[in-house]
Protein backbone atom coordinates (compact mmCIF):
# COMPACT_ATOMS: atom_id res chain seq x y z
CA UNK A 1 0.00 0.00 0.00
CA UNK A 2 1.55 3.45 -0.92
CA UNK A 3 0.69 6.92 0.83
CA UNK A 4 -1.52 7.49 -1.80
CA UNK A 5 -3.59 4.51 -1.26
CA UNK A 6 -3.50 5.04 2.59
CA UNK A 7 -5.13 8.83 1.62
CA UNK A 8 -8.61 6.99 -0.35
CA UNK A 9 -9.01 4.87 3.61
CA UNK A 10 -8.27 7.12 6.04
CA UNK A 11 -11.52 8.27 6.38
CA UNK A 12 -13.18 4.49 6.86
CA UNK A 13 -9.65 3.66 9.34
CA UNK A 14 -10.53 6.60 11.82
CA UNK A 15 -14.43 5.60 11.69
CA UNK A 16 -13.72 2.11 11.98
CA UNK A 17 -15.85 0.76 9.15
CA UNK A 18 -12.62 -1.18 7.20
CA UNK A 19 -12.85 -4.16 7.51
CA UNK A 20 -10.02 -6.49 9.16
CA UNK A 21 -7.52 -7.38 6.80
CA UNK A 22 -7.67 -3.67 5.28
CA UNK A 23 -7.30 -2.06 8.45
CA UNK A 24 -4.18 -4.43 9.18
CA UNK A 25 -2.47 -2.65 6.30
CA UNK A 26 -3.22 0.45 6.90
CA UNK A 27 -1.58 -0.02 10.63
CA UNK A 28 1.49 -1.83 8.53
CA UNK A 29 2.20 1.38 6.08
CA UNK A 30 1.56 4.09 9.12
CA UNK A 31 3.41 2.20 11.24
CA UNK A 32 6.34 2.80 8.50
CA UNK A 33 5.04 6.26 7.42
CA UNK A 34 5.58 9.11 9.70
CA UNK A 35 4.12 11.73 7.40
CA UNK A 36 0.93 9.31 6.59
CA UNK A 37 0.61 8.86 10.65
CA UNK A 38 0.43 12.44 11.32
CA UNK A 39 -1.82 12.84 8.45
CA UNK A 40 -4.29 10.45 9.93
CA UNK A 41 -3.66 12.26 13.40
CA UNK A 42 -4.49 14.97 12.16
CA UNK A 43 -7.51 13.79 10.10
CA UNK A 44 -8.81 12.41 13.15
CA UNK A 45 -8.68 15.45 15.23
CA UNK A 46 -10.15 17.23 12.27
CA UNK A 47 -13.34 15.29 12.68
CA UNK A 48 -13.47 15.14 16.70
CA UNK A 49 -13.35 19.72 16.47
CA UNK A 50 -15.92 20.07 13.74
CA UNK A 51 -18.93 18.10 15.70
CA UNK A 52 -18.22 20.85 18.76
CA UNK A 53 -18.23 23.93 16.82
CA UNK A 54 -19.99 26.96 18.70
CA UNK A 55 -23.58 27.30 17.50
CA UNK A 56 -24.39 30.72 16.50
CA UNK A 57 -28.33 31.47 18.16
CA UNK A 58 -31.16 32.67 16.13
CA UNK A 59 -31.49 36.61 16.01
CA UNK A 60 -34.27 37.80 18.34
CA UNK A 61 -36.81 38.52 15.59
CA UNK A 62 -36.06 35.51 13.86
CA UNK A 63 -39.34 33.57 14.57
CA UNK A 64 -41.27 36.92 14.01
CA UNK A 65 -40.18 37.54 10.34
CA UNK A 66 -41.05 33.86 9.40
CA UNK A 67 -44.50 34.15 11.04
CA UNK A 68 -45.22 37.07 9.30
CA UNK A 69 -44.09 35.60 5.93
CA UNK A 70 -45.70 32.50 6.24
CA UNK A 71 -49.14 34.31 7.44
CA UNK A 72 -48.80 36.28 4.17
CA UNK A 73 -47.94 32.65 2.70
CA UNK A 74 -51.30 31.13 4.16
CA UNK A 75 -53.56 34.32 3.03
CA UNK A 76 -56.21 33.35 0.68
CA UNK A 77 -54.69 35.52 -2.02
CA UNK A 78 -51.21 34.18 -1.61
CA UNK A 79 -52.65 30.66 -2.24
CA UNK A 80 -54.60 30.16 -4.92
CA UNK A 81 -52.74 31.25 -8.06
CA UNK A 82 -49.56 29.68 -7.74
CA UNK A 83 -49.95 26.33 -7.16
CA UNK A 84 -53.49 25.51 -7.75
CA UNK A 85 -53.80 23.28 -11.11
CA UNK A 86 -57.25 24.32 -11.57
CA UNK A 87 -56.58 27.97 -12.06
CA UNK A 88 -54.06 27.41 -14.09
CA UNK A 89 -56.15 24.97 -16.35
CA UNK A 90 -58.50 27.29 -16.71
CA UNK A 91 -55.98 30.16 -17.54
CA UNK A 92 -55.17 27.88 -19.99
CA UNK A 93 -58.69 27.62 -21.74
CA UNK A 94 -58.88 31.01 -21.68
CA UNK A 95 -55.91 32.30 -23.10
CA UNK A 96 -56.91 29.30 -25.74
CA UNK A 97 -60.38 30.39 -26.34
CA UNK A 98 -59.34 34.11 -26.70
CA UNK A 99 -56.78 33.57 -29.36
CA UNK A 100 -59.29 30.81 -31.39
CA UNK A 101 -61.55 34.12 -31.14
CA UNK A 102 -59.41 36.58 -32.37
CA UNK A 103 -57.97 34.17 -35.59
CA UNK A 104 -61.45 33.20 -36.49
CA UNK A 105 -63.22 36.11 -36.24
CA UNK A 106 -63.94 37.09 -40.42
CA UNK A 107 -62.43 39.96 -42.04
CA UNK A 108 -63.40 43.24 -41.53
CA UNK A 109 -64.18 45.67 -44.83
CA UNK A 110 -64.08 48.75 -44.70
CA UNK A 111 -64.31 51.50 -47.64
CA UNK A 112 -62.83 54.80 -48.15
CA UNK A 113 -63.57 57.16 -50.51
CA UNK A 114 -60.24 59.76 -51.23
CA UNK A 115 -59.00 61.46 -53.57
CA UNK A 116 -56.11 59.35 -56.29
CA UNK A 117 -53.10 61.68 -54.55
CA UNK A 118 -54.34 60.45 -51.70
CA UNK A 119 -54.08 56.57 -52.44
CA UNK A 120 -51.15 54.48 -50.95
CA UNK A 121 -47.96 54.18 -52.89
CA UNK A 122 -47.23 50.87 -51.51
CA UNK A 123 -44.97 49.82 -54.80
CA UNK A 124 -43.00 51.96 -58.06
CA UNK A 125 -45.95 50.00 -59.88
CA UNK A 126 -48.16 52.17 -58.23
CA UNK A 127 -47.84 54.97 -60.50
CA UNK A 128 -47.92 52.69 -63.69
CA UNK A 129 -51.19 50.93 -62.68
CA UNK A 130 -52.60 54.87 -61.89
CA UNK A 131 -51.49 55.67 -64.89
CA UNK A 132 -50.50 59.01 -63.89
CA UNK A 133 -46.65 60.38 -63.23
CA UNK A 134 -47.96 61.75 -59.86
CA UNK A 135 -45.54 61.18 -56.87
CA UNK A 136 -48.36 59.87 -54.15
CA UNK A 137 -47.34 59.64 -50.44
CA UNK A 138 -48.22 56.51 -48.17
CA UNK A 139 -51.11 57.03 -45.74
CA UNK A 140 -52.12 53.81 -45.02
CA UNK A 141 -48.44 52.21 -43.73
CA UNK A 142 -47.96 48.42 -43.13
CA UNK A 143 -49.97 47.27 -46.09
CA UNK A 144 -48.52 44.15 -47.88
CA UNK A 145 -46.57 44.53 -51.12
CA UNK A 146 -47.42 40.89 -52.56
CA UNK A 147 -50.92 40.95 -52.13
CA UNK A 148 -51.30 44.34 -53.79
CA UNK A 149 -53.47 43.27 -56.75
CA UNK A 150 -55.14 46.15 -58.50
CA UNK A 151 -58.54 45.18 -60.14
CA UNK A 152 -57.96 44.77 -64.64
CA UNK A 153 -60.25 47.51 -65.08
CA UNK A 154 -58.58 50.23 -62.87
CA UNK A 155 -57.24 52.17 -66.08
CA UNK A 156 -60.63 52.66 -67.06
CA UNK A 157 -62.50 55.73 -67.32
CA UNK A 158 -62.16 58.93 -64.29
CA UNK A 159 -63.28 57.01 -61.03
CA UNK A 160 -61.49 53.57 -60.74
CA UNK A 161 -61.95 51.50 -57.68
CA UNK A 162 -58.65 50.21 -56.25
CA UNK A 163 -58.76 47.01 -53.85
CA UNK A 164 -56.00 46.75 -51.52
CA UNK A 165 -56.24 43.47 -49.71
CA UNK A 166 -53.90 43.14 -46.97
CA UNK A 167 -52.59 40.17 -44.81
CA UNK A 168 -54.32 38.25 -42.24
CA UNK A 169 -57.07 40.25 -40.24
CA UNK A 170 -56.03 43.33 -40.95
CA UNK A 171 -58.98 45.83 -42.60
CA UNK A 172 -59.40 45.55 -46.35
CA UNK A 173 -58.93 49.05 -47.69
CA UNK A 174 -60.90 49.80 -50.65
CA UNK A 175 -59.62 52.83 -52.58
CA UNK A 176 -61.46 55.19 -55.12
CA UNK A 177 -59.63 57.55 -57.30
CA UNK A 178 -62.05 60.54 -59.02
CA UNK B 1 -56.69 19.37 16.50
CA UNK B 2 -54.71 21.81 18.89
CA UNK B 3 -55.55 19.35 21.82
CA UNK B 4 -53.88 16.31 20.38
CA UNK B 5 -50.10 18.52 19.82
CA UNK B 6 -50.55 20.11 23.30
CA UNK B 7 -46.77 21.29 24.85
CA UNK B 8 -46.68 18.26 26.98
CA UNK B 9 -47.15 15.80 23.87
CA UNK B 10 -45.46 17.68 21.60
CA UNK B 11 -41.34 17.08 22.16
CA UNK B 12 -42.60 13.12 21.69
CA UNK B 13 -44.40 13.14 18.44
CA UNK B 14 -42.64 12.25 15.23
CA UNK B 15 -41.63 15.12 12.83
CA UNK B 16 -43.68 13.18 10.12
CA UNK B 17 -46.65 12.65 12.30
CA UNK B 18 -46.17 16.80 12.87
CA UNK B 19 -46.48 16.81 8.69
CA UNK B 20 -49.94 14.50 8.71
CA UNK B 21 -51.01 17.46 11.02
CA UNK B 22 -49.89 20.73 8.83
CA UNK B 23 -50.92 18.59 5.70
CA UNK B 24 -54.49 18.48 7.01
CA UNK B 25 -54.70 22.55 8.36
CA UNK B 26 -52.89 22.26 11.68
CA UNK B 27 -50.71 25.11 11.30
CA UNK B 28 -49.38 24.25 15.47
CA UNK B 29 -47.54 21.60 14.10
CA UNK B 30 -45.11 23.88 11.91
CA UNK B 31 -44.81 25.66 14.86
CA UNK B 32 -43.47 22.40 16.72
CA UNK B 33 -41.46 21.61 13.63
CA UNK B 34 -39.80 25.06 13.74
CA UNK B 35 -38.98 25.10 17.75
CA UNK B 36 -37.40 21.39 16.59
CA UNK B 37 -34.99 22.52 13.64
CA UNK B 38 -34.97 26.39 13.33
CA UNK B 39 -31.51 25.95 15.45
CA UNK B 40 -30.07 23.30 13.30
CA UNK B 41 -31.26 24.21 10.23
CA UNK B 42 -29.56 28.52 10.37
CA UNK B 43 -26.14 26.28 11.68
CA UNK B 44 -26.38 24.54 9.05
CA UNK B 45 -26.66 27.07 6.32
CA UNK B 46 -24.29 29.31 8.54
CA UNK B 47 -21.35 26.48 8.00
CA UNK B 48 -22.82 26.67 4.34
CA UNK B 49 -22.52 30.00 3.33
CA UNK B 50 -20.34 31.57 6.40
CA UNK B 51 -22.98 34.54 6.31
CA UNK B 52 -25.25 34.68 9.55
CA UNK B 53 -28.01 36.86 8.07
CA UNK B 54 -27.81 34.92 4.78
CA UNK B 55 -28.60 31.90 7.04
CA UNK B 56 -31.41 33.39 8.96
CA UNK B 57 -32.87 34.87 5.49
CA UNK B 58 -32.40 30.88 3.77
CA UNK B 59 -33.52 28.74 6.81
CA UNK B 60 -37.28 31.31 6.85
CA UNK B 61 -37.25 29.91 3.36
CA UNK B 62 -36.35 26.56 4.01
CA UNK B 63 -39.60 26.27 6.56
CA UNK B 64 -41.81 28.58 3.79
CA UNK B 65 -41.30 26.05 1.62
CA UNK B 66 -42.15 23.19 4.07
CA UNK B 67 -45.25 24.91 4.68
CA UNK B 68 -45.46 25.65 1.13
CA UNK B 69 -45.23 21.75 0.09
CA UNK B 70 -47.11 20.26 3.14
CA UNK B 71 -49.40 18.14 1.37
CA UNK B 72 -46.65 16.89 -1.08
CA UNK B 73 -44.67 15.41 1.28
CA UNK B 74 -44.48 11.44 1.55
CA UNK B 75 -43.12 10.02 4.81
CA UNK B 76 -41.54 7.15 3.11
CA UNK B 77 -38.51 9.76 3.37
CA UNK B 78 -37.63 10.94 6.68
CA UNK B 79 -38.88 14.41 7.69
CA UNK B 80 -35.15 15.72 8.45
CA UNK B 81 -33.90 14.16 5.23
CA UNK B 82 -36.56 15.90 2.95
CA UNK B 83 -35.87 19.06 5.54
CA UNK B 84 -32.23 18.71 4.74
CA UNK B 85 -32.32 19.16 1.26
CA UNK B 86 -34.53 21.84 1.00
CA UNK B 87 -31.90 23.48 3.33
CA UNK B 88 -28.86 22.17 0.91
CA UNK B 89 -30.06 22.91 -2.23
CA UNK B 90 -30.77 26.76 -1.24
CA UNK B 91 -27.59 27.23 0.28
CA UNK B 92 -25.89 25.53 -2.93
CA UNK B 93 -28.41 28.25 -5.02
CA UNK B 94 -26.93 30.97 -2.95
CA UNK B 95 -23.74 29.55 -3.73
CA UNK B 96 -23.68 29.64 -7.52
CA UNK B 97 -25.30 33.02 -7.37
CA UNK B 98 -22.41 34.59 -5.65
CA UNK B 99 -19.79 32.91 -7.46
CA UNK B 100 -21.46 33.95 -10.36
CA UNK B 101 -21.88 37.73 -9.15
CA UNK B 102 -19.35 37.79 -6.83
CA UNK B 103 -16.47 35.48 -7.92
CA UNK B 104 -13.59 36.73 -6.22
CA UNK B 105 -15.53 36.53 -2.53
CA UNK B 106 -13.36 32.73 -1.58
CA UNK B 107 -10.04 33.80 -3.79
CA UNK B 108 -9.66 36.18 -1.73
CA UNK B 109 -9.93 34.02 1.18
CA UNK B 110 -7.49 31.44 -0.18
CA UNK B 111 -4.90 34.26 -0.28
CA UNK B 112 -4.84 34.92 3.42
CA UNK B 113 -2.34 34.02 5.44
CA UNK B 114 -3.25 32.77 8.68
CA UNK B 115 -2.03 33.46 11.71
CA UNK B 116 -1.10 30.70 14.19
CA UNK B 117 -3.00 29.67 16.79
CA UNK B 118 -0.85 27.69 18.23
CA UNK B 119 0.82 30.69 19.69
CA UNK B 120 -2.28 32.30 21.34
CA UNK B 121 -2.14 31.80 25.03
CA UNK B 122 -5.35 32.18 25.82
CA UNK B 123 -7.04 28.86 25.47
CA UNK B 124 -10.09 30.54 25.23
CA UNK B 125 -9.65 32.75 22.47
CA UNK B 126 -8.21 30.14 20.57
CA UNK B 127 -10.91 27.71 20.57
CA UNK B 128 -13.04 31.04 19.07
CA UNK B 129 -10.21 32.06 16.52
CA UNK B 130 -9.88 27.62 15.55
CA UNK B 131 -13.62 27.96 15.12
CA UNK B 132 -13.44 30.81 12.82
CA UNK B 133 -10.54 29.35 10.70
CA UNK B 134 -12.16 26.08 10.77
CA UNK B 135 -15.13 28.11 9.35
CA UNK B 136 -13.25 30.08 6.44
CA UNK B 137 -11.84 26.17 5.33
CA UNK B 138 -15.41 24.82 4.94
CA UNK B 139 -15.77 28.19 2.90
CA UNK B 140 -12.89 27.10 0.44
CA UNK B 141 -14.26 23.56 -0.10
CA UNK B 142 -16.34 23.39 -3.60
CA UNK B 143 -20.23 23.05 -2.76
CA UNK B 144 -20.34 19.05 -3.50
CA UNK B 145 -17.57 18.47 -0.99
CA UNK B 146 -18.59 20.96 1.48
CA UNK B 147 -22.16 19.92 2.16
CA UNK B 148 -21.71 16.06 2.38
CA UNK B 149 -18.68 17.54 5.01
CA UNK B 150 -20.93 19.47 6.87
CA UNK B 151 -24.05 16.76 6.74
CA UNK B 152 -21.35 14.22 8.64
CA UNK B 153 -19.37 16.21 10.30
CA UNK B 154 -21.02 18.83 12.21
CA UNK B 155 -24.87 17.44 11.90
CA UNK B 156 -24.29 13.77 12.58
CA UNK B 157 -25.79 12.75 9.51
CA UNK B 158 -25.33 8.64 8.43
CA UNK B 159 -23.67 8.16 5.23
CA UNK B 160 -27.16 6.11 3.85
CA UNK B 161 -28.58 9.73 5.03
CA UNK B 162 -26.18 12.25 3.51
CA UNK B 163 -26.78 9.68 -0.16
CA UNK B 164 -30.34 10.71 0.06
CA UNK B 165 -30.03 14.47 0.98
CA UNK B 166 -27.25 15.40 -1.69
CA UNK B 167 -28.91 12.65 -4.15
CA UNK B 168 -25.58 10.70 -5.49
CA UNK B 169 -24.46 6.76 -4.73
CA UNK B 170 -23.57 5.83 -1.24
CA UNK B 171 -19.40 5.68 -2.75
CA UNK B 172 -19.40 9.19 -4.34
CA UNK B 173 -20.47 10.53 -0.63
CA UNK B 174 -18.00 8.50 1.16
CA UNK B 175 -15.27 9.42 -1.55
CA UNK B 176 -16.55 13.27 -0.82
CA UNK B 177 -16.26 13.02 2.60
CA UNK B 178 -13.06 12.25 2.66
CA UNK B 179 -11.12 14.32 -0.05
CA UNK B 180 -13.12 16.87 1.66
CA UNK B 181 -11.69 15.95 5.31
CA UNK B 182 -7.84 15.68 3.42
CA UNK B 183 -8.67 19.02 1.85
CA UNK B 184 -9.76 21.08 5.21
CA UNK B 185 -6.71 19.46 6.93
CA UNK B 186 -4.60 20.84 4.22
CA UNK B 187 -5.73 23.88 4.90
CA UNK B 188 -5.68 24.15 8.67
CA UNK B 189 -2.40 21.96 8.85
CA UNK B 190 -0.71 24.85 10.84
CA UNK B 191 -3.60 24.38 13.59
CA UNK B 192 -4.81 21.31 13.96
CA UNK B 193 -2.39 18.49 15.71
Amino acid sequence: MNCKELEELLSGYIEGTLNQAVAEEVEAHLAGCSRCREKMHQMRALVGRLKDLEMVEPSAGFEARLWGQLRRESSPRSRGWVFSPISALAALFLLVAAGYLFLSRPPQRRSYLISEADIVNIHPSANQLLGTGSDYQTREAGISLERFKPPEDSLSEGRTRYILPVISNRPQVEATSF
Amino acid sequence: MRENLSPQRRTKIPDEELMFHLARGNDYALEVLVKRYELKIINFVYRMVGDFDQAEDIAQEVFIRVYRHRERYRPLAKFSTWLYTIASNLAKSELRRRSIFNPISFTRLRGERLSSIKRSPDKALLEKELGQKIQEGIGKLKPNYRVPLVLRDVEGFSYEEISEIVGCPLGTVKSRINRARLKLREILDDYIS
